[in-house]
């Protein structure tokens, strides 16, 4: 089953349209195709086969474990899969130049390698290697509808070989088009599933963990029973110009509506933020900087909300843009993996739009119990200030930080349940609680989410921070400004990490170093030249090149072969491994013609035997049995002979057709 | 917990074989390639993949309804040979009849043979670690052979044609058939519509045999009391000589009746004694299930023996433990050595029974034994001390012992044979 003309050209053509990479594409369609005007072909014995193999496969490893360093997954796994045809180049290159039509399974699966039974079966790797063609030109995601014509293209092409019969071809035409009009509005409906069932779902389904934020909803664990699970992953890496004095909180999304038990930013709008012509910055605001801090974050999906102190002015960020939206959320638009900026802060208070009527706004079902409770403390009527003082005094009374999550009682909620009852949460808790204390107490409030940053890294001068430092804290408008308010109590980091098993100690030192190593490549990326970038990745990959060029081409050292090169012309090569040019044929031969014909059953042995028994005028002949060995030896001997040796054959030959040499026709 | 591994194990392989017959070979490729994709694409915002597994899957689709209108009619007849070699490639003949009013294009024959996977004793019972490879290594150790599945052009209707199918005998045992399905390919080429015809058929498959060397079997002729009963004509058969009165001790069953009426006295048949030589070719079947190579080359040696021993002169009994023991003689018009071989073809492992067992069935025929060949799977006491016994009756034995492991203070007459290289220790014989 081989496939059909400039086919797999096609598809390297098409890969190279779809990921831009003309260059690469057209140069493999090139050497794909070159053997159907070229004649000559290879034999690569099957060990080289297999080393081949396995060279793809390290290969492959190699390039997915890098990019799993630099971007992690899903970049990664997309990466390796666009880049896999490439990678399997050297494959398909033994499918087209190679003598054999067929590959055999054993080359690709180690697990065949084992099998003794049966033969061995062989398939032609062509429409297989096609299919990562085209999957590398799906991973590059061009989503016109001009790369799903392409591909269903390629495809019908591939098809038209698998027909059986000439006939029916109208059917077959009709057939291929009901697969490709069905096939797009199937794609729509999966694309379109996807998407809602991402709006729909809460947060932690739809993936991204404590990493990511979404600007425009918040879902919490109020109510949840069982014990708050934070993992020790390293979520963000900061570094301050000055050492930190206290706990410095990252904001990263503002909400100002709440139901159920999730925050929404209702009527959240983004806009660009400005950026001076010639600046490397991003303006959030104007003013002067006081401190400076880096920011390290690996954002799995791309497009990361950016996590900022409170007076945020200056964004250094390697983004295509940056948008903000009114409640004080930063979104970068870049790719996937690590990004660094800088933010340059001063000590103005959080930007945000000025408070509505949503800023004052009880739910229903907890209005009865938070008007209760401010009309209880006395709020009303209070200076702003005193309020916030009276409520923050109300919290580290009474309250204590807890990450075990208690079930409601009926008819209550579970912010009710937490002012009236346990009296105790986490920070979700306090700081919803405090936002609908001091909406009762008529001062506008909003929900803030961002990370706490306090774990001092070893190096001494970066900050850690967690994703169980992932923090909640309210914002309170006052005297015209922001204030954030963080009633959660002070030790809540260091009872998480108390109440961390051991296990999970010893895990998070691994995770730690890995974290660590993906940071240092990162910045080492972001900080080395692009002279730099391509030593290095030059120096391995020539170093990998040299690696596999041994592993390919110098096995023929270790275990010297009649075969010289790897890669002989098909007929000099098998004449060679036959050893038909061993000079005892020769012997053979002046011996036949000589009159001693060698019977039908007779081996080499016996008929040598039966000569020197029956005639015993040769001379040398004692010679003959050592020979025989030699011959024998460079025939079917798997090792050969040394090249000692075939010159001890070939003379010792010489001298025996020189002893007996007789004129042509004497017998 | 492991029924749900059988159970889950036993779907899967069932959908592997469904699609195997199914699909055709680009029909399986595009159906690898809908599952990459399909794997791949499962995020639709990462890359454009979920859309050709869209196109591939609807095709795939289209194409499995499209083959459930090329089902054809056929009548099918299956010559096969009388027996096979386990380890050889053999062909057999299928006579193919279209019965349908239509031309039938693009056939393909897949004759089936017993699903070879296990079942749940068996799993259980050979798995420790219930994995995915060992089930497939037991439904290889299942597979008793191979059919290749062989195409036809064109067939019309009421047409017949005799096809050459390619056949290969794994291991020794019962090939059994169970029917033909006769498949037409679809318009797109990627699956095919099979009609099933129902033709179950057994074939034996006997075990490989080794070249042995000129065999001189030592040991003399002995005499075998009460004869050979069906004795041929070729040797020393059973041959009346006379009557005389009776002794006591005659069996009943040579007292002549007319004589004894007519003198009043006991009279009995007298026959010349007979002498000849009998080998015995005893197999040890005793061993554990995971020495099942040992086991298998120890019944290629005895094969070999059974068919390289002239029965034209001799006896041969082979001898070894079942679930009984039993013993087939072959020669002097008994059976031949190809029934032999038959047997061959079935003997199992013993598992449930002590070497003893076959000690005390070679006690009872030890005395008329010439000599002959034990193939042993192991060398302890039990076995020591038997063929000491049939030692010391005067029986020459020669013994081979199939193992991997070296054998410690082993006897001088012991010849040991590794697995795998067992033909080099034979030719040294």
């Amino acid at each position: 089953m081989n496939t059909p003309p400039f086919l797999l050209g096609a598809a390297a053509l098409f890969w190279g349209w779809q990921s831009g990479f003309w260059l690469v594409g057209g140069a493999a369609a090139i050497v794909l195709e070159a053997p159907r005007w070229l004649a000559r072909r290879f034999e690569v014995e099957l060990l080289r086969q297999r080393r081949l193999a396995d060279m793809c496969l390290v290969l492959a490893a190699m390039v997915g474990v890098g990019c799993y360093v630099a971007y992690g997954n899903p970049r990664a796994i997309v990466l390796l899969f666009q880049w896999l045809p490439v990678i399997l180049l050297p494959l398909g290159l033994l499918q087209a130049w190679g003598a054999e039509p067929a590959i055999r399974l054993d080359v690709l699966f180690w697990s065949l390698r084992r099998e003794v039974r049966g033969g061995a079966t062989a398939v032609n790797l062509g429409y297989a290697y096609l299919v990562f063609w085209l999957i590398g030109a799906a991973a590059a995601n061009q989503r016109g509808d001009l790369a799903t014509i392409g591909m269903v293209a390629l495809g019908c092409w591939a098809l038209l070989g698998a027909r059986r019969s000439r006939a029916n071809a109208g059917m077959w035409v009709l057939q291929i088009a009901l697969a490709a009009g069905l096939g797009s509005v199937l794609h729509v409906g999966l694309n379109s599933a996807q998407l809602w069932l991402e709006g729909a779902a809460p947060d932690w389904m739809s993936g991204g963990g404590g990493n990511r934020t979404n600007p425009y909803r918040s879902s919490t664990d109020l109510g949840s029973i069982g014990e708050l699970k934070q993992s020790d992953e390293i979520i963000l890496r900061v570094k301050p110009d000055a050492p930190l004095t206290g706990p410095l909180l990252l904001h990263r999304a503002t909400y100002n509506e709440y139901g159920g038990t999730a925050w929404v930013a209702r009527g959240a709008r983004f806009a660009e933020v400005p950026r001076p012509p010639a600046s490397p910055a991003w303006t959030l605001r104007e003013g002067a900087a006081r401190r400076l801090i880096e920011v390290a974050d690996f954002a799995v999906h791309g497009n990361p909300v950016l996590s900022l102190p409170a007076g945020a002015m200056r964004v250094t960020v390697p983004a295509i843009s940056l948008r903000a939206n009114n409640l004080g959320a930063v979104q970068a638009e870049a790719a996937p993996g690590f990004l660094i900026y800088t933010v340059a802060a001063g000590d103005a208070p959080p930007q945000a739009q000025a408070p509505d009527a949503s800023d004052l706004k009880l739910p229903a079902r907890e209005h009865a119990v938070f008007a209760e409770t401010a009309r209880t403390l006395g709020l009303a009527g209070l200076p702003p200030f005193q309020a916030m003082q009276r409520v923050r005094d109300f919290f580290a009374t009474g309250f204590r930080y807890s990450t075990a999550g208690m079930a409601a009682a009926p008819g209550r909620t579970a912010l009710a349940q937490f002012i009236g009852g346990t009296r105790a949460g986490h920070c979700e808790y306090f700081a919803s609680a405090t936002v609908l204390l001091m909406r009762a107490a008529g001062l506008p409030a909003r929900y803030a989410t961002g990370f706490s940053v306090q774990e001092r890294a070893p190096d001494g001068t970066t900050y850690l921070v967690r994703e169980r430092h992932a923090h909640a804290w309210a914002r309170v408008f006052v005297d015209g400004v922001w204030i954030d308010v963080d009633t959660t109590p002070a030790g809540w980091a260091d009872a998480e990490d108390e109440g961390r098993p051991a296990a999970a100690r010893w895990r998070s030192r691994f995770t730690d170093a890995w974290s660590a190593l993906r940071y240092r490549y990162a910045r080492w990326q972001l900080t080395s030249s692009e002279t730099e970038k391509w030593s290095l990745f030059g120096g391995i990959g020539v170093l990998v090149l040299a690696w596999l060029a041994w592993r390919v081409f110098g096995g023929a050292r270790k275990a010297p072969k009649p075969a010289g090169g790897p890669l002989l012309p098909a007929t000099r090569d098998a004449a060679r491994l036959a050893g038909r040019d061993s000079s005892f044929y020769q012997v053979e031969s002046e011996l036949q013609r000589r009159g001693m014909v060698r019977a039908a059953n007779e081996t080499v042995q016996e008929w040598l035997a039966r000569v020197g028994r029956e005639r015993s005028g040769f001379a040398g002949h004692a010679d003959l049995p050592r020979l025989l060995r030699l011959h024998y030896r460079y025939r079917f001997d798997p090792a050969g002979l040394s090249a000692a040796e075939q010159a001890a054959l070939a003379q010792g030959c010489a001298e025996w057709l020189a002893q007996n040499a007789a004129p042509r026709g004497a017998v | 917990m492991r029924k749900m591994m059988f159970r889950a194990y036993h779907a899967v392989t069932g959908v592997a074989y469904w699609s195997e017959r199914t699909f055709t070979a680009a029909g399986m490729l595009v159906l690898a390639a809908a599952i990459l994709s399909g794997v791949f694409g499962i995020d639709t915002t990462q890359s454009t993949a979920y859309r050709m597994f869209s196109f591939l899957v609807v095709l795939l689709g289209i194409a499995l309804v499209g083959q459930r209108w090329r089902r054809g009619r056929f009548a099918v007849e299956r010559m096969l040979p009388r027996a096979a070699t386990s380890g050889e490639s053999f062909e057999y003949r299928l006579r193919i009849k279209n019965l349908s009013q239509a031309e039938a294009q693009s056939l393909s024959l897949r004759d089936e043979l017993a699903d070879p996977r296990p079942d749940y004793p068996q799993f259980s019972a050979a798995m420790k670690w219930p994995s995915y490879r060992g089930w497939l290594r037991l439904i290889e150790r299942n597979r008793v052979g191979r059919v290749a599945l062989s195409g036809i052009g064109k067939l019309a209707p009421g047409a017949a044609i005799e096809v050459r199918m390619s056949a290969q005998a794994l291991r020794r045992g019962r090939m059994h058939f169970t029917g033909v399905r006769v498949g037409c390919h679809e318009v797109l080429g990627l699956a095919r519509g099979l009609a099933t015809v129902a033709l179950a058929q057994n074939l034996i498959v006997l075990p490989r045999r080794y070249m042995l060397p000129p065999l001189a079997l030592p040991g003399g002729r002995r005499y075998q009391q009460g004869g050979v009963t069906l004795a041929s004509s070729v040797g020393d058969s059973e041959e009346f000589i006379g009557l005389r009165d009776y002794r006591p001790g005659d069996p009943l069953q040579r007292v002549h009746w007319k004589s004894f009426a007519r003198l009043g006295h006991p009279v009995v048949r007298e026959y010349q004694d007979e002498y000849f030589e009998r080998y015995a070719l005893i197999l040890d079947t005793f061993a554990a299930a995971s020495e099942a190579e040992a086991f298998e080359e120890a019944v290629a040696v005895a094969a070999s023996f059974a068919c390289t021993i002239d029965t034209q002169e001799c006896m041969l009994d082979l001898m070894f433990v079942g679930a009984l023991p039993y013993t087939y003689t072959a020669g002097r018009g008994q059976l031949q050595a190809g029934s032999l071989l038959e047997v061959l073809a079935g003997v199992e492992l013993c598992e449930d029974k002590p070497f003893s067992v076959l000690a005390a069935a070679l006690a009872a025929r030890a005395a008329g034994l010439s000599g002959g060949v034990c193939v042993l799977l192991g060398w302890d006491r039990a076995r020591a001390d038997l063929i000491d016994q049939l030692r010391a009756r005067g029986a020459l034995l020669r013994v081979l012992c199939i193992s991997k492991k070296p054998i410690v203070e082993a006897p001088p007459w012991l010849t040991q044979l590794v697995p795998g290289r067992v033909q080099e220790g034979l030719a040294a014989l």
